[in-house]
C-alpha cells in the first residue's frame, strides 16, 4: 500500500448488505416506492415528430444526504403546435429507506417546457450537483443553492433549438467543467410543417428524419470562478459548428488515452461522428476510425450511446442503440485510434435485430467484474403494426451478459422488470439503494416510470468509488479509475451523461466477483494526477479526493 | 481500344450485385402461345402482319424505334386495346419519355379497368420509379380483381420490401409462392426479406432451396453468405462468397465482403489488393473506398488513407442513384436512360472508362439518345480516339442536321485532326445557324489560325470573348 495517499482517503460504508439470492432480477418498485410520475408526450393524433422520441431521467443527490434522488423529465404541450395540458418535470426525493415523494415544485426544478433530457454536474464547484433540462425549445439550467432548492440560471445557455442529450466534461483542461448539448434537427412548425402518411393512405405516421436538416450542437465553454461561473459559446472555435449530424445520443470519454475528453455523437440516420480532441479543438475521426457507420458501412438511427471496457483491454469500446431490424452496434476499440464494428461476433446482432433500442449502458449488473449491457426498447411509430406487422409499439427492454470476452447473450430470467412491454426512451442507471448493485430508472413515452430495482447482484463482491476532484471540477469528471483484483485489471472513466437524454449516479461501481478485497485502485486525473491506494475492502463505497503531489 | 475501355465493356455484364429483390416486366413481352406460333415460318409470316404481335416481336428484340411505328399501327386499329397502350407505353419508357409512357399506362388501365394485368403494368411502372404508394394501389387492385394473381402478389411483396415493410414483404412473398412454388425469384426474394428480418435459418432453407435448383445463382450465394456472416458463421461465409466469384468473378459486392473477413483477421495486404481490383471493376461501391481508406490509415498511410476516405464521400454521394439504376437494368437489361444516367454518373465521378460502355449501350438502345451521343463523343474525344468522337457526333448531325453544338464539336475533332478546311466548312454552318455560338467562333479563331487567316482568326476571336462578356 501506498502509505503517502493514506491520509487523503476518507473511507466510509454505506452498506455491506448481501442478498441470500442466487441470481440477479429486476423489479420494477416504482410504484411501491411512491414514484407515481406518468410521462406525457402530449400526442394528439397529428404525429409531430417530438412526440416520439419521449424523455430521460437523472440520478440526481439533490439534497446531498447520501441518498440518491430521481429527475424525470415531461413532455406535455409542445409549444406552437399542440393545446394540451402543460406538465411539469417531476423531482422525487429519495427518503434512503427505499421511498419517494415527489418536491417538483418545492425544489424550484418544475420546468414546464416540451423536456428531452436532463444532465447533472456541478458546474460551479460548490460541491452540490446543478440540473441542466434540455427541452424542443429553450433549455433551462438550474443551479443547486444547497438549501434543498434550485435557480434557473438559464441565461446565455438557454438554447433554443432542439436539445436531446448532453454531457459535462472539461473539455479545455482548465479544471472547470464544459457543457456539451447536441441538438437534433430544424422542424419547422406553421406552414412549412412536412407531414408523413403510412404508404398512401391518409394515416399519419412520424417522419423520418431525412425529411429535416440537422441542427448545430452547442459547446459552452465554463469561464470558472473569476467570471462569476458564466460561459461562452466555444461551439465554433472548438470545430463543432457542422450541422451534418443529427444527434441524439451524446458522451465524452478518452477512447485515445491521451489524457483529455473525447466527444462521440449517436446521428439518427446520418453518420455517427467521433471528435478527438486535439487540446485547442476537435477534429471529426468518425469515418477513418471506423465509428461512423456500420460493419457493412450503412449508415444507422443512432439513439443511444454509451462506452465502456468490454474486453478488459484498457480501452474504451462504444456501444450505439438504433432502429428495429438494424441491430445495436458495439464498436470494438483496437487501439491506435481505430475501431471493428464487432457487433456479429460479440452477439449483440442477433438479440437486438428486433428491437429499436433507446437508452443504454454498460453496467456490471451481476458484479462479476465486466460489463453488460441494459437497454432500453419501444418503438417510435405509435401505429407500427400498420407499417411492420412484425413489431409493436411497447417492446420489453434487454439485459445482455458479458461471457467475461466481450461478446455477450441475452438473460433469458432477468426478473419481472424486464418482461415488462413499455415505450421506454431515457435510462439511468444508480445504486439508488446503495446495496451496491446498479438500479435502472427508465422513462416510458406516454406511460408511468419505472424503477428496476436489482435484487441480487450484490450476491458478489462490488467496491464503490466517489471521486471528488481537487479543482473546480468536483466529480472528477474524465478521471480513469483502474481497479485491479487479482489478474483482472477493469477501467473505468468517470463522466457525466450517455445513454438516451439521462444522466447516472456520480459514483464508479465495480464489480469483484467472488474477491473480498481490492489490491490497487489508480486514478488517473484529467488534472494528470495518479493516485494509488491498495488493499481495499470489498463491498463498501470509498470516497477518494484528489491531492497536490508533492 | 484502350485496355480500359474493353475492361468497361466487359463489365457491362457485372450490373447485377445489389441484392434488393426484383421486378417483374408485365405481359407485354411474348407469351409462350405468341413463341409457339412464331416457330412456325409460315405462321411467322401470317402473325406479323398482326401490328401487335410484330410490335411485341420488335420490342422483344430492343428494336425500341421500329416497335413504337408498329404499336402505333396497332393502336390504329385496335383503339380500345389496354395491351397495346401499354406496349406503347413500355416502348416509349424505353426510348426514355417517362412522361409518355405513364399516361399511356394510366391510359391503358382507364381503357380497361377490370384488366389486372393492366394494373400490374401500371404498378411495376410506378415500382420502378420508387413511387410506393401508386404502386401498392395498382397491385391491390389488381389483386382485388384476381386474389391468384402470383405477379401481382409478388410485386406487391416488392412494394413492401422497397418501403422497408418487411414483415408484410415476407407475408406477401409466403402466398406468392404458394400460389407458384416452383418460382425460383420468389423464393430467392423471400429469402432476402428473412435475413433483412433477421430469421437467418429461414433464410437460409429458403436461399440453399435456390442454389439446388440452380447451383449458379450467384445472388443466392452471395446471400447466403450474408446471412452466416450475420450469424457470425465467418470462415462459413467466406466459402459462399468464394463460390459467388466463381459463378461471377466480377461480383463485387463479394469482393468487398472478403476484403472485410481479412481486415478482420488483419490480413490488410491482402484486403488492399483485393479493394483495388474491385475498384476496377465496380467503382460505384463507394465501402471499397472506406475500407481502404481505413487499411492505409491503420498502415500509417495518413495521405493515401484521407484520399481514399475522400473518394468513399464522393461516391457515397451517388451510391443511391447508381444503385437505383443499377437495379433498373436487372429488371431491364434494355433500360436505355439507366444506362445513360449511369453513364453520366460514372462520368461525374471521373470513372469515365465505365461511363463509356453505358453510353455505348444507351446509344444503342436508342440511336437518337443526343445526350448520350454528345457525353460519348466528348469521352471518345478527350481520350483520343478521334474517329470515334466525330462518329458520335455525327451520328447526332444525322438526326438533327442543325445540331449546332455538335457541329461546333465536330469541328473541334477536325481541328484535332489537322483537318482545318473541314473545320472551317462545319463551323461555318454552326454560326450561320447561330451566330451567339461562343464556341463556334473560338473554333473558327482556331481553325483560320491553322490555315494562316490571321485577320479572320482574331476576327472571330474577339466575337467569341464578346460573347463570353455578355453571357458572364
Amino acid at each position: 500500500m501506498n502509505q503517502l495517499f493514506w491520509p487523503c482517503l476518507a473511507i466510509w460504508t454505506f452498506s455491506t448488505v448481501l442478498h441470500a439470492q442466487s441470481e440477479t432480477v429486476f423489479v420494477d418498485v416504482a410504484t411501491q416506492s411512491g414514484i407515481d410520475f406518468v410521462h406525457d408526450n402530449g400526442a394528439q393524433g397529428m404525429r409531430y415528430l417530438p412526440e416520439t422520441y419521449g424523455s430521460g431521467v437523472a440520478f440526481i443527490d439533490a439534497d446531498m444526504d447520501g441518498s440518491i434522488d430521481l429527475y424525470w423529465v415531461n413532455g406535455g404541450r409542445i409549444p406552437g403546435l399542440t393545446d394540451g395540458p402543460i406538465v411539469a418535470n417531476a423531482f422525487y426525493r429519495n427518503s434512503g429507506q427505499g421511498s419517494f415523494t415527489e418536491h417538483s415544485a418545492e425544489y424550484g426544478v418544475d420546468d414546464t417546457g416540451y423536456g428531452m433530457g436532463a444532465l447533472v454536474g456541478d458546474y460551479d464547484a460548490d460541491g452540490s450537483p446543478d440540473l441542466y433540462v434540455t427541452n424542443f425549445g429553450p433549455n433551462v439550467m438550474y443551479r443547486n443553492e444547497r438549501n434543498g432548492t434550485f435557480v434557473d440560471v438559464s441565461d446565455g445557455i438557454d438554447d433554443a433549438g432542439w436539445g436531446t442529450s448532453a454531457a459535462f466534461a472539461d473539455v479545455d483542461l482548465d479544471g472547470d467543467i464544459d457543457l456539451f448539448i447536441g441538438n437534433y434537427v430544424f422542424y419547422p412548425l406553421g406552414d412549412d410543417m412536412v407531414q408523413c402518411w403510412v404508404g398512401n393512405s391518409r394515416e399519419r405516421l412520424y417522419c423520418d428524419p431525412r425529411k429535416f436538416a440537422g441542427q448545430m450542437n452547442r459547446l459552452y465553454l465554463n469561464g470558472g470562478a473569476d467570471s462569476g461561473w458564466t460561459w461562452t459559446d466555444g461551439t465554433r472555435d472548438w470545430g463543432l459548428e457542422s450541422t451534418d449530424g443529427k444527434e441524439l445520443g451524446v458522451i465524452f470519454g478518452d477512447y485515445d488515452n491521451d489524457g483529455d475528453p473525447d466527444l462521440y455523437l449517436a446521428n439518427d440516420m446520418v453518420p455517427n461522428m467521433l471528435y478527438r480532441n486535439d487540446g485547442q479543438r476537435f477534429i471529426e475521426r468518425g469515418l477513418a476510425s471506423g465509428t461512423s457507420l456500420n460493419d457493412e458501412g450503412s449508415v444507422e438511427a443512432g439513439m443511444g450511446v454509451d462506452m465502456g471496457d468490454v474486453d478488459g483491454d484498457g480501452l474504451q469500446d462504444f456501444f450505439v442503440t438504433n432502429f428495429q431490424w438494424e441491430s445495436n452496434t458495439l464498436y470494438r476499440n483496437a487501439g491506435h485510434g481505430f475501431f471493428i464494428d464487432s457487433t456479429v461476433p460479440s452477439g449483440v446482432h442477433k438479440v437486438s435485430m428486433a428491437y429499436l433500442g433507446f437508452g443504454a449502458g454498460f453496467i456490471d449488473y451481476d458484479n462479476d467484474g465486466d460489463l453488460d449491457i441494459f437497454v432500453a426498447n419501444g418503438h417510435v411509430y405509435d401505429n407500427v403494426e400498420k407499417v411492420d406487422h412484425a413489431s409493436s409499439y411497447p417492446q420489453r427492454n434487454q439485459l445482455l451478459t458479458n461471457r467475461g470476452d466481450g461478446t455477450f447473450t441475452e438473460v433469458a430470467q432477468a426478473g419481472p422488470g424486464l418482461d415488462l412491454l413499455r415505450v421506454s426512451r431515457g435510462a439511468a442507471f444508480a445504486d439508488y439503494d446503495g446495496d451496491g448493485d446498479t438500479d435502472v430508472a427508465i422513462n416510458n413515452s406516454g406511460g408511468p416510470a419505472a424503477l428496476l430495482r436489482n435484487d441480487g447482484g450484490n450476491t458478489k463482491g462490488w467496491l464503490g468509488i466517489e471521486l471528488v476532484g481537487l479543482g473546480a471540477n468536483t466529480n472528477g469528471l474524465g478521471a480513469e479509475v483502474e481497479v485491479v483484483v487479482g489478474k483482472r485489471t477493469m477501467v473505468r472513466q468517470m463522466r457525466s451523461g450517455g445513454s438516451y437524454l439521462s444522466s447516472h449516479d456520480m459514483r464508479l461501481l465495480f464489480g469483484l466477483d467472488t474477491a473480498q478485497k481490492v489490491d490497487r485502485v489508480t486514478v488517473r486525473w484529467s488534472s494528470g494526477k495518479k493516485q494509488t491506494l491498495e488493499q481495499i475492502a470489498a463491498n463498501q463505497y470509498v470516497k477518494i479526493e484528489e491531492r497536490d503531489l508533492p | 481500344m484502350t485496355y480500359g475501355i474493353i475492361l468497361c465493356a466487359a463489365l457491362l455484364v457485372a450490373c447485377g450485385t445489389s441484392n434488393e429483390p426484383e421486378v417483374n416486366e408485365p405481359s407485354v413481352s411474348l407469351s409462350q402461345g405468341d413463341l409457339q406460333q412464331l416457330k412456325q415460318p409460315r405462321a411467322v409470316e401470317e402473325a406479323m402482319r398482326d401490328p401487335r404481335l410484330r410490335a411485341r416481336a420488335l420490342l422483344a428484340q430492343s428494336k425500341y424505334t421500329e416497335a413504337l411505328r408498329a404499336f402505333e399501327e396497332a393502336r390504329q386499329q385496335h383503339p380500345e386495346s389496354g395491351e397495346v397502350l401499354v406496349g406503347l407505353g413500355r416502348t416509349h419508357l424505353a426510348l426514355g419519355d417517362v412522361k409518355r409512357a405513364g399516361q399511356l399506362y394510366e391510359m391503358a388501365v382507364a381503357l380497361e379497368p377490370n384488366n389486372p394485368s393492366l394494373q400490374v403494368g401500371l404498378g411495376i411502372f410506378h415500382l420502378k420509379f420508387n413511387r410506393y404508394g401508386e404502386a401498392e394501389t395498382a397491385f391491390r387492385t389488381a389483386l382485388g380483381m384476381d386474389s391468384t394473381y402470383a405477379a401481382a402478389r409478388r410485386n406487391l411483396a416488392a412494394v413492401y420490401s422497397k418501403g422497408g415493410r418487411l414483415s408484410d414483404a415476407a407475408r406477401e412473398y409466403e402466398r406468392a409462392l404458394s400460389l407458384q412454388p416452383n418460382d425460383l425469384n420468389t423464393r430467392f426474394n423471400l429469402g432476402l426479406v428473412r435475413n433483412h428480418l433477421g430469421q437467418y435459418e429461414q433464410a437460409n432453407k429458403l436461399l440453399n432451396e435456390v442454389v439446388a435448383e440452380n447451383p449458379r445463382h450467384a445472388r443466392a450465394l452471395y446471400a447466403l453468405g450474408e446471412a452466416l456472416l450475420n450469424e457470425g458463421k465467418e470462415a462459413d461465409a467466406r466459402g459462399y462468397f468464394e463460390q459467388t466469384l466463381e459463378v461471377d468473378t466480377t461480383y463485387a459486392q463479394a469482393h468487398v465482403q472478403i476484403a472485410r473477413l481479412d481486415m478482420r483477421d488483419n490480413d490488410l495486404a491482402a484486403a488492399a489488393q483485393r479493394l483495388r481490383r474491385t475498384i476496377l471493376i465496380e467503382p460505384g461501391i463507394a465501402e471499397s473506398f472506406r475500407l481502404l481508406g481505413q487499411i492505409y490509415l491503420r498502415q500509417g498511410r495518413e495521405s493515401a488513407g484521407e484520399k481514399s476516405l475522400e473518394a468513399y464521400e464522393k461516391v457515397k454521394s451517388f451510391e443511391k442513384e447508381i444503385d437505383y439504376f443499377r437495379e433498373r437494368l436487372r429488371a431491364d437489361p434494355d433500360d436505355g436512360e439507366a444506362h445513360y444516367n449511369l453513364g453520366f454518373i460514372y462520368g461525374r465521378l471521373g470513372f469515365t472508362g465505365v461511363a463509356l460502355p453505358h453510353y455505348v449501350r444507351a446509344v444503342t438502345i436508342n440511336p437518337s439518345h443526343v445526350q448520350a451521343l454528345n457525353n460519348m463523343g466528348n469521352i471518345y474525344f478527350r481520350t483520343g480516339y478521334l474517329d470515334q468522337a466525330a462518329a458520335a457526333y455525327e451520328q447526332i448531325l444525322n438526326n438533327d442536321g442543325e445540331h449546332v453544338p455538335a457541329m461546333t464539336l465536330l469541328a473541334q475533332v477536325y481541328l484535332s485532326q489537322q483537318r482545318p478546311q473541314e473545320a472551317i466548312s462545319a463551323l461555318k454552318k454552326a454560326i450561320s445557324l447561330d451566330d451567339t455560338w461562343g464556341a463556334a467562333h473560338q473554333g473558327l479563331a482556331q481553325a483560320y489560325k491553322q490555315v494562316g487567316e490571321v485577320a479572320l482568326s482574331e476576327e472571330h476571336r474577339n466575337r467569341a470573348l464578346q460573347l463570353k462578356g455578355e453571357n458572364q
